[in-house]
């Protein structure tokens, strides 16, 4: 299953969003977003599992944690 | 010559050994920038960063991406009321404030930014709500309050200033310099907008980091712009905290020691600290008060002993103090209202600030040390 990237505000949130995933033992991780991608230059994302997307954004909605779109595959 | 630190309300020392350790391991395990890439010690960093904005939140009742690290507690009160500050309102402070709050208070005052009146917190808590509410002005946005003064241990009732704030839609700011560490302090529950302190005091950090930590959807306009690692082809900082208020580089090896140190206070437990402290600053106020010639400044049970001595000034006293190896802080500690308000205007006092790490012998050795006075 590829990976996805979910944008997100800053690099606290996305750490609160990784975190807030573990906790529900869905595995993400914080990776620098390519600048090319945002138009605002340095961003963030959280990877995570293409299938798990849609159950990572209702768990941060439930949390309150700001994210933006699925930016597509990413890297590091 | 054994040294005895009586100068915990300047800054904590001794620190405890898991916060040297912290913020050495920082420097040797997670040296990477925080926020600044996403390689493993950059991670590492990060991750031990919102370890400690956690731990904060968690201790003050606020959320992790609410605290804010800033230099000091000088530099939060400054971004808190210059950040919240609208241009052209009123604003009120307590009449024991420190300069940290007093000057940036002044400084938009002088600038004719704001105005500002200040309010007398020495009375109980309903006469000191009166004084506040019989200085509310239309366009007055902004109570704040020093939680413990700096020069003797009166506390303000900031649950109830709080709470007026909140009925009247007014920012609540609150300098915590002296109580953090010390006392409860619940941002949400006390209705506190912006709560300032330093890491370096009670919470037993290295010098170098201190926080802001604000209540949700409060939006505070910058006075310090850079680089936030986020969004760095924009010319404006983030919108959202706590990256909109920090500009450059965190000081991650006190962080990592703030972290240290808030989990000392909170295994020890602030009942405990506080307890201890009591015990020490009522045995100095007891020894004091059969001393003869010696006069105490203001509220004397809880972690500052502020006083006088008849016939020296705090600077001769201060100084022999310190020729007997124990240290003090003389003057006026950076708080003219205050001094005006417990009456130690003309020439300052002597502060003795406890911690956690004094001991009863200390109180001992310092009263010792003061009765030489008496004989000399």
């Amino acid at each position: 299953m590829p990976d996805c990237i979910l944008a997100m505000k800053t690099r606290t949130a996305a750490e609160k969003a990784r975190r807030t995933a573990a906790f529900e033992r869905m595995e993400t991780e914080v990776v620098s977003v390519d600048p090319s991608v945002t138009r605002h230059g340095c961003s963030v994302g959280l990877r995570l599992n293409c299938a798990d997307v849609e159950e990572v954004t209702r768990l941060l909605d439930r949390k309150g944690i700001v994210y933006g779109d699925v930016i597509g595959r990413g890297g590091r | 010559m054994r040294t005895i630190y009586l100068d915990n309300a300047a800054t904590t020392y001794p620190k405890p050994e898991e916060v040297l350790r912290a913020a050495s391991d920082a420097m040797r395990k997670a040296g990477g920038n925080p926020g600044r890439g996403s390689h493993r010690l950059s991670n590492a960093a990060a991750e031990l960063v919102f370890d400690c904005r956690t731990a904060a939140a968690e201790l003050f009742g606020a959320e992790p991406e609410r605290v804010v690290f800033t230099m000091n507690a000088t530099h939060a009160l400054n971004y808190a009321v210059k950040g919240l500050a609208e241009a052209g309102c009123h604003i009120l402070i307590d009449n024991y404030a420190h300069n940290a709050a007093y000057r940036p208070v002044a400084g938009l005052a002088d600038a004719g930014l704001a105005e500002y009146d200040i309010y007398d917190a020495s009375g109980d808590e309903d006469e000191i709500i009166e004084n506040i509410r019989s200085k509310l002005r239309p366009d007055t946005r902004i109570v704040l309050a020093t939680h413990q003064s700096n020069i003797c241990s009166h506390i303000l009732p900031i649950e109830t200033i709080g709470h007026f704030c909140a009925q009247y839609g007014l920012h609540f700011i609150v300098d915590a310099s002296q109580s953090a560490g010390h006392l409860p302090i619940d941002l949400h529950r006390m209705n506190i907008t912006a709560l300032c302190m330093p890491g370096h005091k009670g919470l037993f950090a290295p010098m170098g980091v201190g926080m802001l930590i604000s209540a949700p959807d409060v939006r505070y306009n910058t006075i310090l712009e850079g680089g936030a690692g986020i969004h760095s082809l924009d010319a404006v900082m983030p919108e959202e905290l706590p990256e909109r208020l920090e500009a450059g580089t965190l000081p991650l090896p006190a962080v990592a020691g703030l972290l240290a140190g808030i989990r000392f206070v909170r295994r020890t437990g602030l009942q405990e600290i506080h307890l201890h402290e009591c015990t020490l600053t009522s045995e100095l106020t007891d020894r004091l008060s059969v001393l003869g010639g010696v006069t105490v400044s203001g509220e004397s049970v809880g972690s500052v002993v502020g006083f006088r001595v008849n016939g020296y000034s705090p600077a001769e006293v201060g100084a022999h103090l310190a020729s007997r190896g124990i240290c003090v802080r003389t003057g006026y500690h950076c708080a003219p209202l205050a001094h005006r308000t417990v009456g130690s205007f003309e020439n300052g006092s002597v502060r003795a600030g406890v911690s956690y790490f004094n001991k009863m012998s200390d109180i001992h050795a310092l009263t010792g040390a003061l009765a030489e006075l008496g004989r000399k």
